[in-house]
């Protein structure tokens, strides 16, 4: 990917400009949504969109492009995969490099968290809102990582029960936070580092 | 959308048909689309540009929740004020009687995730699982304690007694280190479980790899490389435990001499039994009485001593409620003829007639 700033500066002519502003980027929220809901243990979503972005400019130079839309969504899948593969390696080198790698200061994901506190209180007090059943469940699938099929087995309910109650549980917290003015791109924007 | 900036006292509304939609979704994808479902999923977000949107924002909600972890409960004891500033030192837990207090230390260092320390208590028979700041888990089983203590650089955790199991949120770049009975055990991201029995600690990997080093020295206490993949070993440099291997480390393998650990496969059949703790469950393939009524035993103060070596040996398979000794007993009793002796502190079990 390092190679992708300065292909994409060299790329970006005027037509070609147009062309990925109205054909390319309007789908760049579907792409998004799309690779959170494929791929939801990728760490940077938006780097795999700026990789995408480069391999369909390039595809598109080289006159390969048809269509953008499934071209699209085949190349992001493509290269979350790469990703994928790319991380697993990384993961496994720094496990030598440990003691080097320790003294790195401040993380940006640090910063992240604390830029959304008044999201965290708001969802506290969303989460008391929410009637028991529905809070416990969310507390041992969210907070404690139970799967859908334990909490089913020990609570003594289906399987789907779990799933509406889940699904309850989201649509609360999210229309709490929209009652209380978090703004709806705030929300979709969250950048998703830390998954159960 | 309505107007979101409404009062907070309406009642809240039922989803749209369109909120729905992206909430099945959600759902769907948390649980792992099929190859048929993937191009379903694509085809609604490409139908309408307002449902990537709704979708994202179940996304950035559910990725908050996670974030905030539970409301702190209402703490009956005042937490120390200096926990949640303190840099990298051993806050000693002072009882682990004291769980309420330790756990409201914790909940204190949630706002600075940078720098965060903590400890947290379970008593004899309790269960209770911890969300670290970084998004990592902590399950503690029963009499555990472990104390957190986070930099910006690392992550490291101590098991002071009991067992423990980690889930470990990715980070390459701020390792998670667990220590135990001077046995450190590194990670990135990884799930593992660690138990400090009365000599030995045991480590048993159940997601990704591990390092399995002496605390002091650094030196790693696993052999190479039998049992680790020759492909993955020249880019580690460095011995690893990886998922579905166990390991347990005696004292004696700390000496500088000592040959390196090897590791122990783990069926998956078994992992289930170790870990069924995490569930509130004793899970047991035949295994011998004594290591059952072991078991039992750390989970109360009312202990099981079998009287009777012959019965001890004798080998039992089931899946029991750690916090049912009563029923385990008598379950002996009706069904194995097994005749029980009650003291003030223990229940002694021998072979019957």
């Amino acid at each position: 990917m390092s190679s992708q700033p300065e292909s994409l500066g060299q790329l970006a002519t005027t037509d070609n400009a147009r062309w990925f502003a109205e054909q390319v980027q309007p789908h760049e929220s579907a792409l998004r949504a799309y690779l959170r809901g494929r791929f939801p243990g990728l760490p940077d979503v938006d780097d795999l969109i700026q990789e995408t972005y480069a391999r369909v400019l390039r595809a598109k130079l080289a006159g390969e492009l048809q269509e953008v839309r499934p071209y699209l969504f085949a190349i992001a899948r493509n290269a979350a995969i790469d990703l994928t593969r790319r991380s697993r390696v990384a993961a496994t080198d720094s496990l030598g490099n440990i003691e080097q790698l320790s003294v790195v200061e401040d993380r940006p994901d640090a910063a992240e968290t604390a830029a959304h506190g008044q999201e965290i209180e708001i969802l506290h007090e969303a989460i008391d809102a929410l009637p028991p059943r529905c809070r416990e469940i969310l507390r041992l699938r969210r907070f404690h990582g139970l799967s859908h099929q334990t909490i089913a087995q020990q609570l003594n309910i289906s399987a789907n029960t779990v799933d509406a109650q889940l699904c309850l549980a989201l649509f609360r917290c999210r229309q709490f936070l929209l009652l209380r003015g978090v703004s709806r791109e705030t929300l979709a924007s969250v950048p998703a580092k830390t998954r159960a | 959308m309505p107007s979101t900036n409404s009062h907070p006292a309406t009642p809240l509304p039922e989803p749209t048909e369109m909120e729905a939609a992206a909430l099945t979704w959600f759902s769907r994808c948390q649980s792992g689309l099929t190859e048929e479902q993937e191009t379903a999923f694509q085809d609604w977000l490409a139908a309408d540009a307002r449902h990537a949107a709704l979708f994202n924002e179940l996304d950035g909600t559910w990725e908050l929740l996670g974030r905030a972890g539970e409301p702190a409960p209402v703490a009956a004891v005042e937490a120390p004020a200096a926990a949640p500033h303190r840099r990298f030192h051993w806050a000693r837990p002072t009882l682990p009687l004291a769980a309420a207090a330790a756990l409201a230390v914790g909940y204190l260092g949630w706002w600075r995730p940078a720098h965060y320390s903590g400890e947290t208590a379970t008593q004899i028979g309790a269960l209770r699982t911890l969300s670290l700041p970084d998004g990592s888990t902590v399950t503690l089983n029963t009499d555990s304690i472990v104390a957190a203590a986070f930099t910006p650089g690392e992550r490291r955790i101590r098991l002071e007694r009991g067992e423990a199991h980690f889930t470990v949120a990715k980070n390459p770049e701020r390792p998670f280190i667990v220590e135990a009975g001077g046995v450190s055990v590194r990670a990135v991201g990884t799930a593992f479980n660690v138990r400090l029995a009365s000599k030995a600690v045991e480590v048993l990997v159940t997601e990704g790899k591990v390092r399995v080093d002496d605390a002091v020295s650094g030196r790693s206490l696993l052999a190479a490389p039998a049992g680790v993949d020759p492909a993955v070993l020249p880019t580690l440099g460095h011995p690893i435990l990886g998922a579905g291997q166990k390991v347990v480390v005696a004292p004696e393998a700390k000496q500088p001499a000592a040959a390196g650990i090897v590791a122990t496969a783990v069926s998956s059949d078994e992992m289930q039994r170790e870990l069924a703790w995490r569930e509130r469950r004793l899970d047991f393939d035949l295994a011998p009485l004594s290591e059952i009524v072991a078991e039992f035993n750390r989970y109360s103060r009312h202990q099981l001593v079998i009287g009777d070596p012959v019965l001890a040996e004798k080998r039992f398979g089931g899946s029991f409620k750690p916090d049912d000794q009563v029923g385990f007993v008598r379950m002996l009793q009706e069904n194995f003829g097994v005749t029980v002796q009650e003291t003030e502190t223990a229940t002694v079990l021998r072979a019957g007639p």
